[in-house]
């Protein structure tokens, strides 16, 4: 065998983890940025949408949390998982867009923002039935989305972390900057509240 | 353990993240209170309840990742923000010309104060005699006494360090839209912009939507050859 030939293993972007694209994006490879949009855009887009009640307002802030995973992307240290920190990037612009409404609206207080609502849902704001989806489990978002929107936003937030997007305590705790005792209360405590909202619909065979 | 700590319980309890002692004394809490039985199973199926929740139920528009694309060509979004800004200017790498600087002036406006040419500048009036009448041996060790006022201030200016040169730029890269909108606009704690960290770059080629080059950097290991050689998108590495 001729000494410049050489093993060689194919590697699609695909399969690489999002820490190793993240890491190839910090190196400027503009194609792994372009993955990583591909990756994240729904779960961000999903996340942003359920704390605020505007969906062209939620799409412009994903795409705000895009544009600061690009400019900060040589920051970006591998040894901290990368989705937690995207979501970390989004739940701070998601709650710098509840405070300037508050703001707006001359109140004090995240939890302000359900007043302000009036009841027509924060959390889910677009209740209409998803393709393949049967009526009854549109039914669960939408008696779950009006629960959620009922709790005050400090819970909602953390029950919504680990509960739908099923991130793990520490790093729902690292997102919200929160401590792990104070993570626990707060998601035991929005079950507590959900479930006390949630009692007509529960189905207790689940449990 | 009473309902109220019982409660503070159910989620631990029920994730299995509760030490064996807590364990027992829910347990045992629930075997005779009936209210916090059905309560624990009432979260139980709460907790099932948000996990039929769809992680995906909003699609972004079609036009999500161009947007993105244009706002990032634009330059829009890629200015730091006031916050961001300062956070920059307190990073301590940052910092330290700022404190070395200060450092260097206090340091010689005090020598000076305390220096009796201060001395005789702050206080006119109060000429000490015994100051006057110093052996010239006690002078020549502290020349710096001797030196004029204006120039113990000149002197400390070496002290400050200069502000580091840019380091290297980065590397030119090829029909990068994004890139050239990256140069046009050098952002806060770029640290290629700014030189600090002198990291071998990726130069890339987009060809289209499926295809693209990853040239690699010299010097790279391990070495990434053209994707144009292989059948569908990637990169090959060679071990």
């Amino acid at each position: 065998m001729p000494s410049e030939l050489r093993l060689v293993k194919k590697l699609e972007l695909a399969e690489l983890t999002d820490e190793d694209v993240m890491e190839r994006c910090a190196l400027g490879s503009e194609t792994a940025f372009r993955a990583l949009v591909q990756r994240y855009r729904s779960r961000i887009m999903n996340l942003v949408c359920r704390f605020i009640n505007d969906r062209d307002r939620a799409e412009e802030i994903s795409q705000e949390v895009f544009l600061r995973v690009y400019r900060n992307r040589e920051r970006y240290r591998k040894s901290g998982k990368f989705s937690t920190w995207i979501f970390t990037i989004a739940v701070n612009l998601t709650k710098n867009e509840i405070r300037s409404r508050v703001r707006h609206k001359g109140t004090f207080s995240l939890d302000a923002m359900e007043e302000d609502s009036g009841g027509q849902g924060l959390a889910f704001p677009d209740m209409k039935p998803l393709p393949d989806e049967d009526l009854n489990a549109s039914e669960i978002r939408r008696r779950v989305a009006e629960a959620l929107d009922k709790i005050p936003a400090r819970y909602r937030e953390a029950v919504v972390l680990r509960d739908i997007e099923g991130l793990s305590y520490e790093e729902v705790g690292e997102i919200l900057r929160i401590p792990g005792g104070t993570v626990r209360s707060r998601i035991n405590r929005a079950r507590l509240m959900l479930k006390e909202r949630l009692k007509p619909h529960l189905n207790l065979e689940d449990a | 353990m009473n309902c109220r700590s019982a409660e503070s319980l159910f989620s631990s309890y029920i994730e299995d993240e509760i030490s064996q002692e807590e364990r027992r004394n829910v347990e045992s809490h629930l075997m005779g209170c009936r209210r916090c039985s059905l309560a624990m199973r009432e979260v139980r199926a709460t907790m099932t309840m948000l996990t039929r929740i769809p992680e995906v139920e909003f699609q972004p528009s079609a036009h999500f990742d161009e947007d993105v694309y244009a706002r990032i060509r634009s330059g829009d979004g890629l200015r730091p923000t006031a916050v961001e800004w300062l956070r920059e200017l307190l990073v301590p790498a940052r910092l330290r010309p700022v404190f070395m600087a200060g450092a260097g002036v206090c340091a010689v406006a005090i020598a000076a104060i305390v220096s009796p040419i201060g001395q005789s500048f702050l206080h006119p009036a109060s000429v000490n005699p015994s100051i006057a009448a110093r052996p010239e041996a006690t002078a020549t060790e502290s020349s710096p006494r001797e030196a004029a006022p204006g120039s113990a201030v000149t002197t400390p200016s070496t002290l400050v360090p200069t502000t580091s040169a840019p380091g290297p730029a980065p590397r030119e890269r090829t029909s990068s839209v994004i890139a050239a909108a990256s140069r046009q606009n050098p952002v806060a704690g770029d640290s290629i912009v700014d030189g600090r960290i002198d990291r071998p770059r990726y130069d890339d080629q987009i060809i289209n939507d499926t295809f693209y080059l990853e040239r690699g950097s010299q010097g790279q290991n391990p070495a990434i050859v053209p994707v144009h050689e292989t059948q569908g998108d990637g990169v090959y590495v060679i071990f």
